[in-house]
C-alpha cells in the first residue's frame, strides 16, 4: 500500500513557524546574557591576541631579556605574566586604583634573578603617551636625578623608571648595588627598544 | 470524525506535551540559575586572643634605637615581658604582612629581622609558632623574596601556606562584612595571635598599618571591597583582638604604598611599636608618617566602634631609648 502524504493544515503551519522562530530568541537572549558577565569568572590572556592594533602583547620577550643581559647566571624567573586592567589587582593590590584612574590597560610582568637578587620588569600599557607620562609623574620622587633613558625617565639607586610610547615601565632591583645597575640598564634598554619596534596601535574605542 | 480531525487532535495534544516539557524544562532551569551549588556551612567564630590586663597595666610601648632586636626586647619588656602575654605550650600565631613579592629594602612587607626577634621571645616563653599571610602575589614567591619564609624557618617557626580548604566562612558581624571567607587553618590552630605590620603609605586609606594587616588573613575577592575600605578595616579590628601588634617604624614607605618599588620611597624611622590597642598602635604610626590620624577614616571608624584609643597619648606609653 502507498504511503498517503498529509497534507499539512495552516494552524499546523503557524505553529510551526512559531516553534521556529522561537530559536533565534534563544539564541539572542544567550547573546545578551553572555555580555554581562563576571570579570572574575575570567581572565583574558593579552598573549593570546597577537595580532597588530588589537594587544600590547609579546612586548616582553625572555630571549631578547636573556641576550641583553649576557650572563647565564642571571635567569627568568618563571615566565611573563599579564594582566588586563580587571585583574591588575591579582598583581599590585591596591594600587592598581591609581593605575586604572590612569588609563591603564594591561601590565606585563617579568622577572630576572641570579639566585640571591632579582630584577622586575613592570610594563603598564598606558593608553597614550600622555597617560604614561602621568603615572611616571605620579609615582616620581620630587628630587629623583634623570634617567639614562630619555627625557621621560629617572633613576632611583638602581632601579629606573621611564615612559616609552604609550608604556609606563619599572625595572625595579632589588638592592642598591652597581652590578644591578648595570644589569637592569641592559633590560630597560632592550624594553626601550622592543617598545619602539613593535608597539601597535590602539584602537580607537580604546581610548 | 475525519482522519484530518483526528490528525489535528493527535498533533494539538504532542504539542501541548511538548510545550508542557519545555516550559517545564525552562522553569527548572531559571530556578536553577545562579543558585548556590553546595550547601553553605555555618559561619565560625574566632576567639578573642587577647589578654586581660588590670587597669594600670601598661598598653602600648615605643622603643627607639638601631638594633631590632634590642628595641623588640625592651617594648615587650616595658609590656610585662613576653611572659605576661604566652605561656608555655601556646600556640602563637604571627601574622606578618607578606603580601607582595618585594625585597625588605623597599619597606612594603614585613621586615625579617623583627620577624625573627619575635618569634624568639614567643619560643623563649615556650611557644610552638605558626608563621602566616595570604598574599597577593604568589604565596611561595611572597616568603621567599620578602625574606621571611627563611626567616621563620631558622628561628623554628613554622610557615603555613594558603591553600584551598584551609579557608572558612568567619563571622564578622562588622559594618560591610558581615560573613567572608578568611584563611582559618593556622587560626584553628593559635591560641595567641600576634601581628606585625610594616608603616607604610597606602593610596586608598592613607595608611597600612596593624590593623590594614589583617586584610591578609581575607580570602575570596577581597578586591571587591576596595571601595569602602575604611569600614572594612575596622570590621577587621572587630574579627581579630590579637594578643600583641607589633608596627615595625625602622624604616617606613613614605609615599608610593602599598606597593613602593623606589628606595628612596623609604626613610629611617628608628623606632618598634608594641601594644595591645591596634587602633592607638596605628594612631601612632600615622603621625610617624606625616599623617593626623583624625583624618584616616578607617581610624575614626574603629574609635566610634569602641575598638580601641585614637588618642594613644590617653594610654600613657612608655616610650623608651635603647
Amino acid at each position: 500500500m502507498t504511503p498517503v502524504q498529509r497534507p499539512v493544515s495552516p494552524a499546523e503551519r503557524r505553529v510551526s513557524m512559531a516553534l521556529l522562530a522561537l530559536l533565534p530568541l534563544i539564541a539572542l537572549a544567550v547573546y545578551l546574557k553572555g555580555q554581562r558577565y563576571d570579570p572574575a569568572t575570567f581572565s583574558l590572556d593579552p598573549a593570546f591576541l597577537d595580532e597588530p592594533g588589537i594587544g600590547a602583547a609579546g612586548l616582553l620577550r625572555l630571549d631578547d631579556l636573556a641576550a641583553a643581559v649576557a650572563d647565564a647566571a642571571w635567569q627568568a624567573d618563571g615566565g611573563v605574566e599579564h594582566f588586563t586592567a580587571d585583574t591588575l589587582y591579582e598583581k599590585i593590590d591596591g594600587r592598581a586604583d591609581i593605575y586604572l584612574a590612569n588609563g591603564v590597560r594591561t601590565l606585563q610582568f617579568v622577572s630576572f634573578t641570579d639566585g640571591q637578587s632579582f630584577i622586575d620588569i613592570f610594563l603598564y600599557d598606558m593608553t597614550t603617551p600622555e597617560q604614561a607620562s602621568a603615572m611616571l609623574a605620579v609615582e616620581r620622587p620630587p628630587d629623583a636625578p634623570a634617567g639614562d633613558l630619555g627625557g621621560d625617565s629617572y633613576r632611583a639607586d638602581a632601579s629606573r623608571f621611564f615612559r616609552e610610547g604609550r608604556y609606563y615601565v619599572q625595572v625595579i632591583a632589588s638592592e642598591s648595588s652597581d652590578r644591578l645597575a648595570a644589569v637592569g640598564l641592559r633590560l630597560a634598554q632592550t624594553v626601550a627598544a622592543r617598545v619602539r619596534a613593535g608597539s601597535p596601535p590602539v584602537p580607537m574605542d580604546s581610548r | 470524525m475525519t482522519d484530518d480531525t483526528a490528525d489535528r487532535r493527535e498533533f494539538l495534544k504532542q504539542v501541548s506535551r511538548t510545550g508542557l516539557a519545555l516550559a517545564g524544562a525552562s522553569l527548572g532551569a531559571w530556578w536553577l540559575h545562579n543558585r548556590p551549588t553546595a550547601v553553605e556551612a555555618t559561619p565560625v567564630t574566632l576567639p578573642r586572643y587577647d589578654v586581660l590586663l588590670g587597669a594600670g597595666d601598661p598598653r602600648l610601648a615605643i622603643a627607639h634605637g638601631t638594633s631590632v632586636d634590642t628595641m623588640v626586647r625592651a617594648a615587650v619588656e616595658a609590656l610585662g615581658g613576653m611572659s605576661r602575654f604566652v605561656v608555655r605550650g601556646d600556640t602563637v600565631l604571627i601574622k606578618p604582612n607578606v603580601a607582595f613579592d618585594r625585597p625588605p629594602a623597599l619597606a612594603s612587607t614585613t621586615h625579617p629581622d623583627i620577624l625573627r626577634a619575635v618569634i624568639r621571645l614567643c619560643r623563649e616563653a615556650g611557644a610552638r609558632v605558626l608563621v602566616a599571610d595570604n598574599p597577593i602575589n604568589s604565596p611561595e614567591g611572597a616568603f621567599h623574596r620578602s625574606g621571611i619564609k627563611a626567616a621563620a624557618e631558622e628561628e623554628g617557626a613554622v610557615v603555613r601556606y594558603p591553600r584551598p580548604g584551609m579557608f572558612e566562612t568567619v563571622r564578622l558581624g562588622g559594618v560591610v562584612l558581615e560573613t567572608w571567607p578568611v584563611f582559618y587553618e593556622p587560626l584553628r590552630e593559635a591560641t595567641k595571635v600576634i601581628g606585625i605590620a610594616p608603616t607604610k603609605d597606602h593610596n586608598l586609606c592613607g595608611a597600612s598599618l596593624t590593623m590594614k594587616n589583617w586584610y591578609g588573613l581575607l580570602g575570596g575577592a577581597r578586591n571587591l571591597l576596595h571601595q569602602k575600605i575604611d569600614d572594612v578595616i575596622a570590621d577587621l579590628a572587630s574579627l581579630v583582638r590579637p594578643t600583641l601588634v607589633f608596627l615595625d617604624a625602622t624604616r617606613m614607605l613614605m609615599t608610593n604604598g602599598p606597593t613602593g618599588g623606589r628606595l628612596s620611597d623609604v626613610v629611617a624611622g628608628d623606632t618598634i611599636v608594641c601594644g595591645v590597642d591596634q587602633v592607638a598602635v596605628d594612631a601612632y604610626g600615622a603621625t610617624r608618617l606625616g599623617r593626623d590620624p583624625q583624618d584616616l577614616g578607617y581610624l575614626r571608624h574603629a574609635q566610634a566602634r569602641g575598638l580601641g584609643a585614637l588618642r594613644w597619648q590617653s594610654l600613657n606609653p612608655r616610650e623608651l631609648t635603647v
